[in-house]
């Protein structure tokens, strides 16, 4: 699959694309341009473009990191984040941002573009402040929801009046008031359910989340390959930052955006793309798998060989006192075997050398075509004794 | 033989240094959010959940009756009457006016207000045995909230409320070593039982502003009361303040400003103790001119005006506005109680029960304890100290000083009765355009060895002939609970 490192471009201008479709033609949805319809399936791009642009990042942080390239890399990204930004998918470009960050500290191990990256962010982010009246809307209810109420504050206060009623074990599921809760189904989904099922549950729930995240960042340290390392860890972010918005968004920690939680959510793009996500993840994981299988296959391979090679010259050694041609063929035999003890392999080439001189003729070459069926279950014992110690080890 | 450890080479290890941080990093940004998430359920919920903005409450009242509310004695206070074949609820304040503000009223489509509104998610909460919930449950019942049981003490109320008669005005009191109030009255008042069908002409009326509690968010000059502010002031900033003396000749000129001691009456030569006693005008305002203006300031703000106080009905803040630009003339009627200042009944009750007690504000309160509706406690509240105002040695001189105000002073009609008495009056001019029209105050404590009530009364708008009337009308109140 070494193809997909290559397409840095392609990847980039097939995102960039979709996102300004989006931004020039769909339909203005509750303030925010998100999707456009297809007929009767209705499109949310941006989530499929992430996917796109962390193949993007990845792909050209791969093929090098030194300046000149950053520079390019970053600029392709900006203009990502920006027109997000200008079709006021605050959340999605907010994203965008710091994956591309994220990535860009990892990948050339500079903690100077992270802070510079921030300061970046945090510039934009009061320009953007003082330029858009829907973010200075957003912040101030984000401070005092019940004074900013008729102002979007309402959003965050039926939130928190939702969590707050909930409790820690909740109303019970049907008997809490979601009709409330404005955006449920997708926005807002974390306050209806801590309402109904209670805080402790949606606290596991949030530690579900985190062993996700978890568990995806170790596949990426566990990789070799960087461009699926950075893939992982792209993906991994953003999924992960998806849920931090989400999560601290409607608890009032940070301003709310409009983002869904994966896999929660209503929403059939948001969906689609977060199975899309963890079934490359998974995909990333087995290539670990095979990576690793196919490591360990050719070192034993080579260590084989240099057994088999001490071997050889210690039974040339020896073979120069015996005349039995039997012998020689048990070479090419044993250079087959992968053994522990040389030992029993002594013994058996001992009886095989009996049986050898009990009567067989010699033109029938039996011994090098095939293995004897005595040889075979040995090998398949010891494959399986040493998978066993390899896992242990593991 | 490990071979993993062979295939990460120290290469490999560095590498991953900063996917290994970046997780760190997530991690505990994750762990700070459910950090706040704990803290907001366990600190901050409860305060969210009643904000009028919340419709869930008006849910619970689908399936649970609203509780009643109780004196300390158990006299109902207010309750849901379950009447009629088709189980219509109507809410019933059995004392009507008596206590309109501080129980306040709970309509569907008003709102709730005093404490109908603090104590709403008690009142629809039902605390019943675990069976019979389950039963009305199956029954399709509704179960009964529970019971706040309040501070207040009726016959008190009731005592304060004749007490005060035609007059507009306010009574609050409290006990002194606890903190608890027992009586808030404040008139004029309003039938909360009728409230719906009277509530444009409540709202309309602009002379009376029935709906308003005057105990909490009624501001007022403080008039003479103010005394034990700059009292405290003067014996902070001079410790050989039993040596003050002053010579009073009925007025005190300086620059164009000449402020007249009450009726015109010359004092004579007075020391602090006498100047307190007969409220001397010219004397405190001679106080004034000598005090630090910034550290008049700060103990006044010690004493907490211009700040939030403590309790759970919304207090308006008391102002006190002199700093170090202020005029002499500024100072001068500051210092004797007019002025910029204004102050609540409720805050004066305060700094009474500090002195009373020590030095030290107890936290007042009005719900005693919370059960379910047959009586099994739940929940009870006990005495929170609040803040430490002033040192005990400036609250037992302030406490002498008080006692000489009915011994010797314009406090005398307590003197003699069943039980001993101290505390300040006052009399604050409030319009100077509309002949002399002026509030009284009284601010005081009982059992003076051993604090037992506090009581803080003013009447609005007598005019100056009457100066005693807040005093008169505390010793009422206070004569029908000692006898």
């Amino acid at each position: 699959m070494t193809f997909l490192e290559n397409w840095t471009y392609v990847y980039a201008a097939v995102g960039g694309a979709a996102l300004l479709i989006v931004a020039l033609f769909a339909a203005t949805l509750g303030g925010a341009k998100l999707s456009f319809n297809i007929g009767p399936v209705s499109l949310q791009p941006s989530e499929f473009v992430k996917i796109l642009f962390v193949f993007f990042v990845a792909a050209s942080l791969n093929k090098s990191t030194e300046f000149k390239n950053v520079v390019v890399t970053t600029a392709i990204a900006a203009a990502h984040v920006l027109i997000l930004v200008l079709s006021t998918d605050l959340g999605a470009a907010l994203i965008f941002f710091i994956v591309y960050l994220i990535m860009l500290y990892v990948a050339t191990r500079q903690p100077l573009y992270a802070i510079a990256g921030v300061a970046a962010g945090c510039g934009a982010a009061v320009i953007g402040y003082h330029l858009f009246s829907h973010i200075k809307v957003r912040v101030a209810a984000w401070q005092d929801p019940f004074a900013a109420y008729s102002e979007g504050g309402y959003q965050i206060a039926q939130s928190l009046f939702a969590i707050g009623s909930g409790g820690w074990f909740g109303t019970g599921l049907f008997r809490g008031q979601p009709d409330t809760i404005p955006v449920a189904e997708t926005d807002l989904i974390f306050s209806a359910m801590t309402e109904e099922m209670g805080l402790i549950f949606t606290l596991c729930l949030i530690l579900v989340c985190v062993s996700c995240y978890v568990m995806f960042l170790n596949i990426a340290m566990e990789l070799r390959n960087f461009f699926y390392k950075l893939v992982a860890l792209g993906l991994g972010t953003c999924y992960i930052f998806q849920v931090f918005l989400q999560i601290g968004g409607v608890t009032k920690f940070i301003p709310l955006t409009g983002v869904t939680l994966p896999f929660v959510s209503y929403g059939g793009s948001s969906l689609l793309s977060t199975m899309i996500m963890f079934g490359i993840i998974q995909g990333l994981y087995i290539v670990r798998e095979d990576e690793e299988a196919e490591e360990e296959h050719q070192i034993e391979m080579q260590r084989a060989r240099q057994r088999n090679r001490s071997r050889q010259n210690e039974r040339r050694r020896q073979s120069s006192s015996n005349a039995k041609s039997g012998r020689s063929r048990q070479d090419g035999r044993d250079r087959r075997r992968e053994y522990d003890g040389d030992n029993r392999d002594r013994a058996r080439q001992r009886e095989r050398d009996l049986r050898n001189e009990s009567g067989r003729t010699t033109g029938k070459k039996t011994t090098k075509s095939r293995p004897r069926f005595e040889d075979v279950p040995e090998q398949r014992q010891q494959r399986q004794r040493r998978t066993r110690s390899e896992q242990r080890v593991r | 033989m490990s071979r993993n450890s062979g295939s990460k080479d120290s290469g490999e290890r560095v590498r991953n240094k900063e996917f290994a941080r970046v997780t760190y990093f997530f991690v505990i940004l994750f762990i700070a959010l459910m950090g706040y998430l704990v803290y907001f359920m366990v600190v901050r919920a409860k305060l969210v959940v009643n904000s009028p903005y919340n419709q869930r409450q008006d849910a619970y009242a689908d399936t649970i009756i609203r509780g009643s509310i109780v004196d300390k004695n158990g006299n109902v206070l207010a309750q849901t009457a379950v009447g009629g074949d088709d189980g219509s609820e109507t809410r019933e304040y059995p004392y009507g006016e008596v206590f309109a503000h501080v129980i306040g009223y709970s309509d569907s489509k008003l709102g709730t207000t005093g404490l109908e509104s603090v104590e709403n998610f008690e009142l629809l909460t039902s605390n019943a045995f675990f069976l019979e919930k389950l039963q009305n449950e199956f029954s399709e019942k509704k179960n009964r909230g529970d019971t706040v049981v309040t501070t207040l003490d009726a016959n008190l109320q009731q005592a304060a409320y004749d007490a005060l008669g035609s007059n507009k005005g306010a009574a609050i009191v409290m006990e002194a070593s606890t903190g608890k109030i027992l009586a808030m009255v404040s008139k004029p008042a309003y039938d909360p039982n009728n409230i719906l069908s009277d509530w444009s002409e409540l709202n309309s009326d602009e002379e009376n502003s029935p709906l308003l509690n005057r105990v909490t968010q009624g501001s007022y000059a403080p008039g003479s009361t103010f005394k034990v502010v700059t009292t405290l002031a003067f014996m902070r900033q001079n410790s050989d303040y039993p040596n003050y003396t002053y010579d009073c000749n009925g007025e005190i000129s300086q620059g164009d400003i000449t402020i007249h001691c009450f009726n015109g009456n010359a004092h004579g030569s007075e020391d602090l103790r006498s100047s307190f006693a007969n409220s001397c005008n010219s004397s405190f305002a001679n106080i004034g001119l000598g005090l630090d203006l910034t550290q008049y300031r700060q103990t006044a703000e010690d004493l907490l005006f211009n700040k939030s106080l403590p309790g759970v009905l919304n207090a308006a803040k008391s102002s006190f506005a002199l700093d170090q630009n202020s005029s002499e003339g500024e100072v001068m009627m500051t210092a004797m109680g007019q002025g910029k200042t204004t102050v609540s009944p409720y805050h004066m009750a305060l700094i009474a029960e500090a002195v009373a007690n020590g030095g030290t504000m107890m936290q007042p309160y009005l719900v005693e304890s919370v059960t379910n509706y047959t009586g099994s406690q739940i929940r009870k509240n006990v005495p929170k100290s609040y803040k430490k105002v002033m040192t005990s040695d400036e609250a037992a001189q302030l406490k002498e000083y008080m006692t000489a105000v009915v011994e010797e002073g314009t406090g005398s009609v307590l003197k003699g009765r069943s039980y001993t008495a101290a505390g300040k009056t006052g009399t604050a001019e409030y319009s100077m355009s509309d002949g002399e029209k002026t509030h009284s105050w009284f601010m005081g404590f009982t059992n003076v060895d051993n604090p037992d009530l506090v009581i803080s009364v003013i009447t609005e708008g007598s005019d100056g002939s009457s100066s005693g009337k807040a005093v008169a009308i505390a010793g009422d109140i206070l004569d029908a609970y000692y006898n």
